[in-house]
C-alpha cells in the first residue's frame, strides 16, 4: 500500500465511529444512515425507498423510538450516536472501529449497543473497540491491547482469569524509581479552609461537586479525558457558566463568580493551554509578568510605576531561572519550559493565597518540570493553598496531600497520600463500582 | 520594540529603529515636500491651516476607532455617527429651539447610547464587531438622511458658526484641541494602566480575563466613547457648514480605517497609536488636497484612497498577522 488515507481505508471496508459526533444535524435520520443513497424514481431521489431501508436497519437493532424521516437535530444525543454507528454498520464493513462509543449513551443505550456488537461479532465482523471504561472492555472483548502515553504496552487474552486489576497494572506502571517522582509524605493538618466549592454543577457537564482546600495544602484532581476535570476547574474560577452551587473564599461566598472576583480575593489560575490563554505571546516578557499587577503598581491617576514593574519582573526571572536573551523577548520565541515559567510568574506576581494550576508541566522538558514542582511545593510550604488539575498521576502523587478522582463528570473518590498508588487512583478513574 | 504596542516596560537591549511604525511620518513629509515644491499655491498659511482645520473635525472619528482597533475591534459606524451628531444637533435646535451647546451635548449622549448598545452586542454575544457596526452604519445613515431632508437646508443660528470659528494665536481652537488630545492620549496609552490594558486585551483577550481585567466592559465603554466623540466631531463640522448636511461624515469610516492602518494600527489588534492615526488622517487630507491641486477628478481620488486602503491592509496582514 503506497498511501494510507481515510478514503483508501474506506475503500478497503474499514469504518470508524469517532468519539466526537460527526452527524448532519440538519438532515433526516435516513439521510444520515445512507449519506450516499442514489436510487432514483422519476428522476428524483426515491425517499420512500430510503426511509424503508432505514426503518429496516432501525428495526434490526431495536431502535423503535427513532423515525427515519425525523430531523437528526431532534434525536437525542444517544440516539444520534446510535444512528452514526448504524451508518457504519449499514455499509457492511469488514472492520469496524469504535472510539469511546458509549461516551454519549445512557446505561440502557449502552446495553443495547453491547448486544448489537455481540451479534455483529457472531456474524463475523471484526471490531476494534476503543474505551477507557474497563467494565465494557471486559464484557465485549476477546483480546485487549493496552496503550499508555502514546506507547504500546501489551496485548492480553480476555479469558476467565483476566481481571480489571491486570488491566490497571498495565495502564499504570510507569517507572517511579526516577528521582523526578517521589511520593509526598504528607503531614498536613487541615485547619484553615481557604477555598470551598459547594455543589458546583451544570447539566450534562458537571454533577454537583464539593471540594475544600486548606491553607498550605496541595489538593490534586485526577480524571481521564472527558471526566469533567477541565469543566470543574474552569467553573470554579468563573470561566464557564454554572447552573448551581457556589464557591467560598475564606468562608465568604464569591458573588458574582467571575475571574475578576477571584483575582480580587487573591486566587490565581494557571491555564492548561499556554498557547490559547495565559500569556501574551507577542509582548515582552515583562509585560506578561506585569499584566496581573498593573493596577497595583500604578500610582494616583493610574500612572504605571515602570521601575517597580521592572524590578518585580526581574525578581521572577531570577527566581525561576528563566533563560532570556533580554527582558523584551517575546514568549513566542521561548522554549515550552520557559514559556510555562513566564506564565507561572504572571500567576504568582499578585502574591496569591490560592492557586489553581492546570497541567502545570504539560509539554515541557524534565529539568523545567522538576523546577516547577519544587516552586509549587515551596509555595505550599509558605501557606499558599494549591489545587492541581493534572492528567499525570506521578506528578500529582509527588505534589499533593490528597487526590480527588473524577469519572463521568463526578468526583468519585478521594485518596489520601498514605494510600497513594497508581492502581488505587486508576481504579477510581476507570472502573464503575456500581456495575 | 515597536512603539505601537505602548512603552516597553523595560529594555536591556538597544532600541532597534522601527521603520514600519513611523512610516506614516516619512510618507506624509514626502508628500508635503512634494506638494510644496510642485504647486505654487500649496505652501501658504491659509491652505495648510484649512487642511488642518478639516483634519481636526475628522480626527474626532479616529480617536475611538483607534482605541477599538488596538483591542482588535473595528468600528465602521464612526462616519455615520459623525453625521448623526450634526443631524441631531439640527433636530434639537430646530424643533425645541435649544441653544447649540445643549443640542450638541444631547446629540452626543444619544450617540453614546447607540455606541454602548453596539458594544454590548459585540461583547455579550461575541458578534463580529465589523458586521455589527456596518449594520449600525446603515441604520444610522438612513436616519441621518431622513432628518436632513426634513430640515430642507435650514440654517443653524449664527452662534453655531461663531462657536467653531474662534481663534487662539490665529489658529482655530479645534486644531489646538486635536493636538492636545492626541498628545494626552498618547501619553495615557503608554503610561497609564487604564489605557495600557487595551494593548493587552488586543493581544489576547482571554489572557486578560484570566488575570482579572474587565476586558468586556472596557470594550463596551470604548464603543460608547467612539460613538460620542465621533458625534462631537460631526457637530463641529455641521456648525462650520452652518446647516445639517448628508455629506457630513459620508464615507468617513473608510478614510479613518485607512488612516489608522497606515498609522501602524493592526486589524488583528494589539497595535495602534492616536498620534499616528492623527497623522494618518492628515495624510489622507493632504493627498486629497494635493490631488485636487493637480485637478485630479474626485472619482479618481476615490479610487486612489481605496487602493491605498487595500495596500495598507495587505501590508498589515503581511507583517502583523499573529503567527499560529
Amino acid at each position: 500500500m503506497k498511501t494510507y488515507t481515510p478514503s483508501s481505508a474506506h475503500e478497503m471496508g474499514i469504518r470508524m465511529v469517532h468519539q466526537e459526533l460527526a452527524v448532519f444535524e440538519n438532515m433526516t435520520v435516513a439521510e444520515n444512515v445512507y449519506p450516499d443513497f442514489k436510487e432514483k424514481k422519476n428522476g428524483f431521489l426515491d425517499r420512500k425507498r430510503l426511509n424503508e431501508k432505514t426503518q429496516e436497519q432501525l428495526n434490526l437493532f431495536g431502535l423503535k423510538t427513532i423515525r427515519p424521516s425525523a430531523p437528526m437535530a431532534s434525536v437525542t444525543l444517544g440516539g444520534q450516536q446510535m444512528v452514526e454507528i448504524l451508518r457504519c454498520i449499514a455499509a457492511h464493513p469488514k472492520v469496524l472501529i469504535l472510539d469511546e462509543p458509549t461516551s454519549g449513551l445512557n446505561d440502557s443505550e449502552a446495553e443495547l449497543l453491547m448486544g448489537i456488537l455481540r451479534r455483529l461479532k457472531s456474524e463475523g465482523l471484526t471490531i476494534l473497540y476503543i474505551s477507557h471504561r474497563l467494565n465494557e472492555i471486559m464484557q465485549i472483548s476477546d483480546r485487549v491491547t493496552i496503550m499508555r502515553d502514546g506507547q504500546y504496552v501489551t496485548t492480553l487474552d480476555n479469558g476467565p482469569e483476566l481481571t480489571e486489576a491486570d488491566l490497571i497494572n498495565n495502564m499504570v506502571g510507569r517507572d517511579l524509581s526516577d528521582s523526578l517522582y517521589s511520593i509526598k509524605q504528607s503531614g498536613h493538618r487541615q485547619e484553615e479552609a481557604l477555598l470551598e466549592v459547594k455543589g458546583l454543577q451544570k447539566k450534562n457537564s458537571l454533577n454537583p461537586a464539593d471540594l475544600t482546600l486548606y491553607r498550605g495544602e496541595v489538593v490534586g484532581v485526577f480524571g481521564l479525558e472527558g471526566s469533567g476535570v477541565v469543566k470543574l476547574s474552569r467553573m470554579m474560577y468563573g470561566l464557564e457558566r454554572r447552573e448551581g452551587g457556589e464557591v467560598l473564599v475564606k468562608d465568604r461566598v464569591v458573588k458574582p463568580l467571575t475571574p475578576r472576583a477571584m483575582t480580587d480575593r487573591k486566587v490565581m489560575y494557571l491555564n492548561n493551554n499556554r498557547k490559547m490563554a495565559g500569556l501574551l505571546l507577542d509582548m515582552p516578557v515583562t509585560d506578561n509578568v506585569s499584566l496581573p499587577i498593573l493596577k497595583k503598581v500604578s500610582g494616583k491617576g493610574g500612572m504605571i510605576n515602570f521601575k517597580q514593574l521592572q524590578q518585580i519582573s526581574t525578581e521572577f526571572i531570577q527566581k525561576f531561572s528563566i533563560a532570556l536573551p533580554s527582558l523584551t523577548t517575546r514568549p513566542r520565541n521561548l522554549s515550552g519550559g520557559n514559556q510555562q515559567k513566564v506564565m507561572l510568574s504572571a500567576c504568582l506576581a499578585p502574591e496569591p493565597e490560592i492557586v489553581i494550576v492546570n497541567e502545570p508541566t504539560r509539554g515541557i522538558d524534565v529539568g523545567a518540570k522538576a523546577e516547577i514542582h519544587s516552586f509549587l511545593l515551596d509555595l505550599a510550604a509558605n501557606g499558599v493553598g494549591i489545587i492541581v488539575f493534572s492528567s499525570e498521576m506521578p506528578e500529582l502523587m509527588k505534589l499533593c496531600d490528597r487526590i480527588l478522582v473524577m469519572r463521568s463528570n463526578s468526583i468519585v473518590g478521594e485518596v489520601p497520600s498514605s494510600e497513594f498508588s497508581e492502581q488505587t487512583i486508576m481504579r477510581y478513574a476507570a472502573v464503575d463500582e456500581n456495575e | 520594540m515597536a512603539e505601537g504596542t505602548g512603552r516597553t516596560l523595560s529594555t536591556n537591549e538597544k532600541k532597534k529603529f522601527d521603520f514600519g511604525s513611523w512610516i506614516i511620518i516619512y510618507i506624509s513629509a514626502a508628500l508635503f515636500i512634494f506638494l510644496s515644491l510642485t504647486r505654487s499655491n500649496f505652501f501658504n498659511f491659509n491652505n495648510i491651516h484649512s487642511i488642518l482645520y478639516g483634519v481636526s473635525f475628522n480626527f474626532f472619528a479616529a480617536i475611538g476607532f483607534t482605541l477599538l482597533i488596538i483591542m482588535g475591534e473595528l468600528d465602521m459606524s464612526v462616519g455615520s455617527l459623525f453625521g448623526f451628531g450634526g443631524a441631531m444637533m439640527g433636530y434639537f435646535v430646530f424643533t425645541y429651539r435649544l441653544p447649540v451647546g445643549a443640542a450638541m451635548v444631547l446629540a452626543m449622549l444619544l450617540a453614546l447610547a447607540i455606541g454602548l448598545c453596539a458594544g454590548f452586542l459585540v461583547v455579550q454575544f461575541r458578534l463580529n464587531s465589523m458586521m455589527v457596526t456596518i449594520g449600525v452604519m446603515m441604520a444610522v445613515k438612513g436616519f441621518n438622511w431622513m432628518m436632513v431632508n426634513k430640515f430642507g437646508g435650514r440654517q443653524l443660528p449664527s452662534e453655531a458658526r461663531n462657536f467653531v470659528s474662534v481663534d487662539f494665536l490665529s489658529i482655530r481652537w479645534s486644531i489646538w484641541l486635536m493636538l492636545v488630545i492626541a498628545i494626552i492620549m498618547e501619553i495615557l496609552l503608554n503610561k497609564s494602566w487604564h489605557f495600557k490594558q487595551l494593548y493587552y486585551i488586543g493581544h489576547n483577550m482571554d489572557t486578560t480575563i484570566l488575570y482579572g481585567l474587565k476586558a468586556g466592559r472596557v470594550k463596551i465603554l470604548c464603543f460608547g466613547l467612539s460613538a460620542a466623540v465621533s458625534a462631537f466631531g460631526g457637530c463641529l463640522m455641521t456648525a462650520r457648514l452652518a446647516r445639517p448636511d448628508v455629506t457630513v461624515g459620508a464615507n468617513l469610516e473608510i478614510s479613518i480605517i485607512t488612516a489608522a492602518v497606515i498609522g501602524g494600527a493592526s486589524i488583528f489588534g494589539g497595535r495602534g497609536s492616536i498620534v499616528r492615526s492623527m497623522l494618518g488622517v492628515f495624510f489622507i487630507f493632504l493627498l486629497q488636497n494635493g490631488m485636487t491641486a493637480y485637478n485630479i477628478d474626485s472619482y479618481i481620488q476615490q479610487i486612489v484612497v481605496g487602493t491605498i486602503l487595500v495596500a495598507a491592509i495587505y501590508l498589515d496582514l503581511r507583517f502583523n498577522r499573529k503567527k499560529g
